[in-house]
């Protein structure tokens, strides 16, 4: 059975629009019915662009936000129904790390609180050996000298180590990883990322991987789900949508990574405003293949291989539709 | 071969009554005409601060050294009122926030126009016929002259600010994270803009960037920067295929590639040297694997090792030699 | 702490502050001991009833021939401590009010603010003499009136503190493990918001001494204790002032004033240094 498991997963935001909102509310909905398993032990990449919903689904997962429906399982249960116990106890199983780490740690706390505050929390004895074993765990040795830091006397690097320290000291099994590397200079992010690699061997840790950068998630993770403009487009193992995307946008996305060797297949304009998104299919207006079918429904998500679903009408078992020619680059 | 931008022994030195920290310790390039220039360099060193220095933009707290030459002009030592007249004519840069580089007031029609106004003297109808075609060249709608910056999104704020830059047809443009606060395909969008805009007016461009694999995409040549000098320069290719220096190398071996199925990513232990003020000996000599007793007593000159690269250190043959 | 100290040792109000105030918090301790006389010990001699300052009585005697300096002396105690509880008042309550309203928004924070609305638009001398009438003239009460005047201030700048501070990530991050919001409060917002109590503390403090020395010259100070604003209270009622006995209260005038100078160029030292956009010499972008 997996550990976690995402139904149907709807994140909606309540937007004031001027007086309107006093008679009427609106909601943006930035995380539109996507769902997802991980496994017990692997990693999950959510990658996409700003605003395409990652974020919001990871809080949601962690039942961090209001206005959510759907259903996420962890172990069998859902978070979002649990009641006020229960929901203790997985917070004791799933932990986050975020993306800066100058703004995710307490400036007025020391490394020994800050580490120490996830067993103070739960009421777990917290011994400084359990904090040094995080420290060590995290990188950070020896232990000693990191203890009674503030987290302005610490590099970057140190202080995201801090932050997983924190997130590993009650031994949890899910961790959120939400751009956790995004503000870290190169060489510092390489060690961050293989320590992220060693504490899965040694702990078991599942991680849903939450990241702008495409090389970043392939490096990490066993399967990624692209998202656009809040919707789940393909999914499938990381191999298997590197060599073959079946999604017209997740092609794009590969194309245009640094480095991916790729012929560029450059999308014109922006992203629309997910105030307004467009009809049907999300991608349509800046979608190569697009028919007029696109605009008009939501097409479905269908499991072109074993493992790997597509939401695209011009995609079925494994094949793109023979009739359409090859989508070009654009302008 | 000609030059349209030569470097000399460029330094920035930042000083404060408690500190002198030497930022760029003396670093030597030139650029040919069209030729984009690649400045990489994690941060802290030194890639903003050299190209600050050229633009003549330091806070007074800087101490600018050396000597550059735009079409056989010096600017370093350029009073300001002279220097007034090179920026932006010769010379113009980019920022990583366009944001900030936008008066959130004014419509960026008339942002565009201004330096045209200022700099050229042009009429003020005329200067804003000239931003209408200047925004046409960067793919923005023309009609979006009288849109404030708050009404564009984040890629066309920055093709507003890079049509800004070039509406006086500067010779060199510098262009210093342009693209790190933006999403990938816009990231690629504003590439193959420069890249346009390049082979369109034989601009000649300094890109500066952490990502060494988005410098691969659009630069001729690369120049790796560790701590306020420059380690090694080559053509893109050949840096690519053989770096030479350790740090390059390292640097390399760090970086996530798509398709690449890497077990372990290289890490480079330690932490750049403090630069208040520079230890003796190479600067990477304490995290460098190849060290020998040589490196701790004087810092590698950039020397030529063939083929147009360059590169700083006593040990770059190490077990093999480049063919 | 290093942006504080920086803010004293550059500002030269700053240190005048510190001074001021330090030198009155050393004679409020030893006062009662270097002070001359017994403050209620009354003349034996006629000549001795509002004598003007002399070797015997530096500044003075009043009208039953006690020392002058002396009650000033011993009332700076009175008066400092007055000063520092009724401001230690006022900022508890108000740190209360403001970082919960803050930090659980809503109708609740509707609510106090209100209330903090409705205390701010009375005059709070008119409602501080009615709690002191209410309850009687003794020095408790004097305290407490005068507290539960002052903390709207304190209230306002916390919650708007509380309200920045809530939206960090490291509050999210806690949120995610699964801290209630008491812990919340206690341990991520109120080490972010004491620095600008503090701040306010001081000035608090000086409006505090300013209250008492109104309460007591209009008849609602606590008659068994010599502060400050008594002293003057007793000049005025015995008519110091038409028959020019200007020692009488002046002394203690010239107290107020300066302890009054004092909490304020603290105060307005530890602004700036806790407001960025108030630093002089720094161009804000």
């Amino acid at each position: 059975m997996s550990l976690l498991e995402v139904r149907e997963l709807t994140v909606a935001y309540p937007v004031a629009v001027g007086l309107s909102a006093f008679f009427s509310r609106r909601y943006l909905v930035a995380v539109d019915h996507v769902s997802f398993s991980l496994p017990e032990g692997g990693t999950l990449a959510l990658v996409g662009e700003s605003g395409c919903g990652k974020s919001s689904t990871g809080l949601a997962v962690l039942g961090l936000l209001e206005h959510v429906e759907g259903e996420v399982l962890f172990r069998g249960r859902d978070v979002l129904r649990m009641r006020e116990k229960e929901r203790r106890e997985f917070r004791r199983h799933a932990q986050i790390v975020f993306q800066d780490p100058y703004e995710s740690l307490n400036p007025k706390m020391r490394v020994r609180t800050i580490v120490g505050e996830p067993l103070a929390i739960h009421r777990r004895r917290g011994e400084t050996g359990r904090l040094k074993e995080a420290l060590e765990l995290a990188g950070l040795s020896p232990p000693e000298y990191f203890l009674d830091k503030y987290p302005h006397e610490l590099s970057g690097g140190e202080r995201q180590r801090v932050a997983i320290a924190a997130a590993v000291v009650l031994q949890p099994k899910l961790l959120i990883l939400d751009e956790p590397v995004s503000n870290l200079d190169v060489s510092i992010k390489a060690g961050i990322m293989n320590l992220f690699r060693d504490l899965q061997d040694q702990l078991g840790l599942s991680y849903l991987f939450i990241t702008h950068d495409l090389a970043d998630a392939f490096f990490l993770a066993d399967e990624v789900a692209v998202m656009y403009l809040g919707v789940a487009v393909e999914k499938g193992e990381t191999d298997e949508v590197l060599s073959h995307p079946l999604h017209p946008y997740t092609e794009a996305l590969l194309s245009v990574a640094p480095g991916s060797g790729r012929e560029k297949l450059i999308l014109a304009g922006d992203v629309p405003d997910p105030l307004h998104p467009p009809p049907g299919c999300r991608f349509h207006p800046r979608c190569p293949r697009a028919r007029g079918r696109c605009s008009e429904e939501v097409p479905p998500e269908v499991e072109a291989a074993p493992g790997h679903r597509v939401r695209c009408f011009y995609v079925s078992r494994g094949e793109r539709d023979p009739h359409l020619e090859e989508p070009k680059p654009i302008h | 071969m000609e030059r349209i931008l030569s470097v000399k022994d460029l330094r920035v030195t930042y000083r404060t009554p408690a500190v002198a920290v030497e930022a760029v310790g003396g670093i030597s390039f030139s650029l040919a005409p069209g030729e984009i220039l690649g400045l990489a360099g994690e941060s802290g060193c030194g890639k903003t601060s050299a190209a600050s220095a050229l633009m003549r933009i330091l806070p007074h707290t800087a101490e600018i050294g050396g000597e550059a030459f735009i079409g056989g002009t010096e600017i370093l030592s350029l009073p300001e009122e002279e220097m007034s007249k090179i920026r932006w004519r010769k010379i113009a840069m980019v920022f990583q926030n366009a944001q900030a580089a936008l008066n959130p007031t004014k419509t960026i029609g008339y942002q565009i126009a201004e330096p045209l106004m200022i700099h050229l003297r042009y009429p003020r109808r005329r200067a804003l016929e000239e931003a209408a075609s200047l925004l046409a060249r960067v793919r923005i709608d023309p009609k979006r002259l009288t849109d404030y910056p708050h009404q564009l999104s984040g890629g066309m704020r920055q093709r507003a600010v890079i049509a800004m830059a070039l509406a006086c047809r500067p010779l060199v443009l510098i262009a210093d994270e342009p693209t790190t606060a933006l999403d990938v395909m816009v990231q690629a969008q504003i590439i193959e803009l420069l890249k346009e805009l390049r082979d369109e007016y034989g601009l000649s461009l300094i890109y500066i960037s952490h990502d060494l694999l988005l410098l691969a995409e659009i630069c001729d040549r690369i120049a790796v920067m560790y701590a306020g000098l420059v380690v090694e320069v080559a053509p893109t290719g050949g840096l690519f295929q053989r770096p030479l220096h350790p740090y390059t190398r390292k640097l390399l071996g760090a970086v996530t590639v798509l398709g690449v199925r890497a077990q372990r990513l290289e890490t480079i232990p330690g932490a750049p040297p403090r630069l208040a003020p520079p230890p003796p000996g190479c600067r990477f000599a304490p995290r460098c694997d190849r060290v020998s007793g040589a490196c701790r007593e004087g810092m590698p000159p950039l020397e030529p090792v063939g083929k147009g690269r360059r590169v700083a250190c006593w040990n770059w043959r190490g077990e093999d030699v480049p063919s | 702490m290093a942006e504080i100290k920086e803010a004293f040792r550059t500002s030269p109000f700053g240190k005048a502050g510190l001074a001021i105030v330090g030198i009155f918090i050393i004679l409020a301790i030893v006062g009662p001991y270097i002070a001359p006389y017994d403050p209620w010990k009354t003349a034996d001699e006629i000549e001795d009833i509002l004598a003007p300052p002399s070797w015997a009585h530096p500044l003075g005697t009043d009208e039953l021939g006690r020392d002058i300096l002396s009650q000033v002396i011993h009332g700076t105690r009175i008066t400092l401590i007055i000063g520092l509880s009724a401001a230690a008042i006022a900022v508890v309550v108000g740190t209360v009010v403001g970082v919960t309203a803050g930090y659980f928004g809503g109708v609740l924070d509707a609510m106090l603010m209100r209330i903090t609305d409705s205390f701010l638009s009375m005059p709070f001398i008119v409602l501080a003499i009615v709690i002191v009438s209410l309850l009687g003239r003794s020095l408790g009460n004097i305290i407490l009136a005068i507290g539960l005047v002052q903390w709207t201030q304190a209230a306002r700048i916390t919650r708007a503190q509380t309200l920045s501070i809530k939206e960090r990530v490291f509050v999210l991050r806690a949120r995610a493990l699964g801290a209630g919001p008491f812990y919340i409060m206690r341990r991520h917002i109120l080490p972010n918001v004491l620095p600008l109590v503090f701040a306010n503390m001081t000035l608090v403090t000086s409006l505090a001494i300013l209250s008492e020395a109104f309460l007591s010259f209009l008849g609602l100070g606590d008659p068994t204790k010599f502060s400050w604003g008594i002293i003057i209270r007793y000049a005025f009622e015995t008519g110091a002032v038409s028959i020019g006995a200007w020692w009488y209260f002046l002394p203690a005038g010239i107290c107020i004033m300066l302890v009054v100078l004092g909490f304020s160029f603290i105060s307005n030292t530890l602004d700036e240094a806790l407001n960025p956009k108030l630093r002089r010499g720094q161009v804000v972008i």
